[in-house]
């Protein structure tokens, strides 16, 4: 195997200090290889943006890493300054957001925002910038990009304006792209659209990318390899149709189970996985999943399990796995 | 497969009856600020006992049928009959009659519970206002019975509503419309707010709760999967008209207009090794201000002809229970996916 672009590991983030710090990431591990695409999966709250925001170096206030490294082209991107972060992002790594209007400037020309990081990076001139922002407008499918380079964001489609966060981030040639929702606030056809952008910029470009999402179906349509977290962690990591064949942890057994299947023919009451997500400030001891865990064992409250190897490029923190 | 409850029978050659719709809005109209034409002629039943599954894109105006339907908001023109009773122009106060036997569930489950009232005394309110429940400890031994219903502790009735998680809360929304046991419940995007691990609870208890107390569906969503579980029939609508309505498994091995077909290839494949083929339609839908001429989809079909662009399609039958606005519409239909070739993606 080729060395990954990007590892992240043993990452552990908390809010607070002292007595009263939250563990919000608890020891996560992911990495992606050179033109690979990783999905992450898991519930609302178990910490999948807070990884993609750790490793672009934006954490939240109030939050520090308390152990971990984040390894990018062979650098710990946690060490870097301010400055040398700043040098990255746009550049190298680049990351779309959950919700285009709030990370494009509302009183700015879409032209201008992608140009502004070209001449900063790369240094361009106003017109060479302007011309590769018209180039970056018509990659991204978007229709008279000559047009639409003098457009405000209000004046776009919500499909339009998540391609021109995607041209936006794909502007200086980044070698990996952080998306993070991408489709999740977009209609159905919409998505599509978006997912066949990406994965033929993947093909053309040979983009590294780390898709986040809640939606089983966009990681069957895109990722080649998938970590599920759960509470904090990542609980399983598996090539994609490995993980759809037969998942290893219960959580992930729970959650395809549980997801009304439109190819299959309808079962009369869907599986479910019991009990509701725990909020992080009340995290349950041991393994965080095993009050809803059909599989549970005496130890799973008391002592959380290792992510363990089992087989070719697959990993899963499960007891039940242990002893089994 | 679940029973359903008889919506029609046969008794000899040509001669159908068929029970009056729980729901008919005909022709109905709902224009915002002159010129949004967010609902535009829509023609749609719901059959006693049935779920019909109301499917579109953001915007195309379902919340808006929604609302019109259960009169909180006063259409532009049209009507609203309800179990036979023209309701369209019916005065508020003559509407609480109907109220107890028509309910609602919305998406929100944050914002659907009153935030300064207790979860029993929320989930017993429609019963309060109906006169079906007494005051004092007879109210809170309803609503501890009523959590019980939906695997909630009757322990939490006096918790307040930022006490419960979300799938929680929809819980509570869902047997508040349930206590009185309505004959139709308007259910709009339900489950979409939940966590996926909890979503499949919600959808099993409003199957269950169905089962028991006979009530019919109309329900709102985006996602293709779970109207598959749900419903019994699909209606398609698009930029504030009906496109298709048809039975669930006609619509889902072979759906006819061309906006439907697209639809559904573009729902993501359920495994990694069985990706379809896609329709991408180019363009975003236009907006309701600026409705295309002829039929409103034109502008995106791939099968648009001058016809098309000049002549709107009515929604007309073309098999048992099957009504398509299109002028291709027949029997066997043109499939859009086969016009293509193999991974096309038309883009503006
Ligand atoms: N600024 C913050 N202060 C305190 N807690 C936070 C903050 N940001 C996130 N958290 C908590 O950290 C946990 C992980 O959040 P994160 O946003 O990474 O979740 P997620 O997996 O991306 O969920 P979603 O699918 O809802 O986007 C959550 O429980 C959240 O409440
Ligand atoms: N009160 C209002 N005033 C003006 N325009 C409105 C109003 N309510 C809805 N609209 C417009 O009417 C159209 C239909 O809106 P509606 O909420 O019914 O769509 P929807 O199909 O429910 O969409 P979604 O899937 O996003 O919930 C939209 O263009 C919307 O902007
Ligand atoms: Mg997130
Ligand atoms: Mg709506």
């Amino acid at each position: 195997m080729t060395a990954p672009l990007l590892s992240v590991e043993g990452l552990r983030l908390a809010f607070g200090t002292g007595e009263d710090a939250i563990e919000a990431l608890r020891g996560v591990d992911i990495s992606i290889g050179p033109g690979e695409c990783l999905g992450l999966v898991g519930e609302s709250g178990s910490g999948k943006s807070l990884t993609a925001f750790t490793t672009m170096g934006l954490l939240p206030t109030q939050s520090q890493v308390v152990a971990g490294r984040v390894m990018f082209a062979g650098q710990d991107l946690l060490q870097k300054s301010e400055r040398e972060l700043e040098q990255l992002r746009g550049n190298d790594l680049s990351m779309i957001f959950q919700e285009p209007m709030t990370a494009l400037n509302p009183v700015m020309h879409v032209g201008e925002q992608i140009a502004a990081p070209l001449r900063r990076h790369l240094g361009l001139s106003r017109k060479a910038a302007r011309t590769r922002a018209i180039e970056q407008l018509d990659l991204v499918g978007i229709p008279d990009p000559h047009a639409r380079v003098d457009n405000f964001p209000h004046e776009m489609s919500g499909g339009m304006r998540q391609r021109t966060m995607i041209a936006m981030a794909l502007a200086c040639d980044p070698k990996l792209l952080i998306a993070d929702e991408p489709t999740t606030a977009l209609d159905t056809t919409i998505q599509a659209q978006i997912i066949e952008l990406l994965n033929g910029l993947r093909r053309e470009l040979g983009l590294s990318i780390l898709i986040i999402t809640h939606d089983l179906g966009v990681i069957a349509e895109m990722a080649d390899r998938v970590a599920v977290m759960y509470g904090g962690r990542v609980v399983e990591e598996s090539p994609v149709d490995k993980l759809f064949d037969e998942p290893l942890h219960p959580y992930s057994k729970g959650l395809l189970r549980s997801t009304p299947d439109i190819d299959m023919p309808v079962a009369r009451r869907l599986a479910t996985i019991s009990g509701a997500v725990p909020h992080v400030t009340e995290l349950p001891s041991g393994c965080t999943f095993h009050p809803r865990c059909p599989d549970r064992l005496e130890i799973c409250s008391k002592e959380a399990p290792e992510e363990k190897c089992v087989g070719a490029g697959r990993r899963v923190a499960c007891w039940a796995r242990d002893v089994s | 497969m679940r029973r359903r409850g008889p919506t029609g029978g046969v008794l000899g050659e040509g001669c159908v009856v068929t029970e009056e719709p729980i729901l008919k809005l005909e022709r109905l109209q709902k224009v915002f600020g002159g010129k949004i034409h967010a609902v535009d002629g829509v023609d749609l039943e719901v059959r006693k006992r049935e779920t019909l599954a109301l499917v579109g894109e953001s915007g195309c105006g379902k919340s808006t049928v929604a609302r019109l339907a259960l009169r909180l908001t006063a259409p532009t023109a049209g009507t609203i009959a309800f179990e036979g009773r023209d309701i369209t122009k019916l005065p508020q106060w003559k509407l609480k009659s109907i109220r107890r036997r028509l309910q609602f569930v919305f998406q929100d489950p944050y914002s659907s519970l009153d935030p300064r009232v207790t979860a029993g005394a929320s989930i017993t309110e429609p019963m309060f206002v109906h006169g079906l429940v007494g005051f004092g400890a007879k109210r809170k031994a309803k609503a501890g019975e009523l959590m019980e219903k939906v695997g909630l502790s009757a322990r939490h009735v006096d918790q307040w509503p930022r006490q419960f998680s979300g799938g929680q809360r929809q819980r509570l929304g869902i047997i508040r419309a349930f206590s009185v046991e309505p004959h139709l419940i308007v259910a709009d995007e339900p489950v979409s707010a939940l966590d996926v691990s909890v979503r499949s609870q919600v959808i099993n208890l409003l199957q269950d709760l169905q089962e028991t107390v006979g009530t019919a569906y109309l329900f709102i969503s985006h996602d293709m999967a779970t109207v598959k579980h749900i419903a019994d029939r699909v209606a398609v609508m698009y930029l504030g008209r009906i496109m298709e309505t048809a039975p669930k498994e006609t619509f889902f091995s072979a759906p006819h207009h061309p906006y439907s077909q697209a639809l559904l290839s573009a729902v993501p494949s359920s495994h990694p090794r069985r990706k379809r083929q896609r329709v991408v339609l180019p363009g975003d839908p236009p907006s309701p201000a600026k409705t295309p001429s002829g039929c409103r989809f034109h502008p995106r079909c791939p099968m648009a002809v001058d016809r098309c662009r000049n002549e709107v399609p009515e929604l007309r039958a073309i098999g048992k229970d099957h009504q398509v606005a299109c002028h291709f519409a027949a029997p066997n239909p043109l499939n859009v996916n086969e016009l293509l070739p193999a991974g096309s993606t038309a883009t503006a």
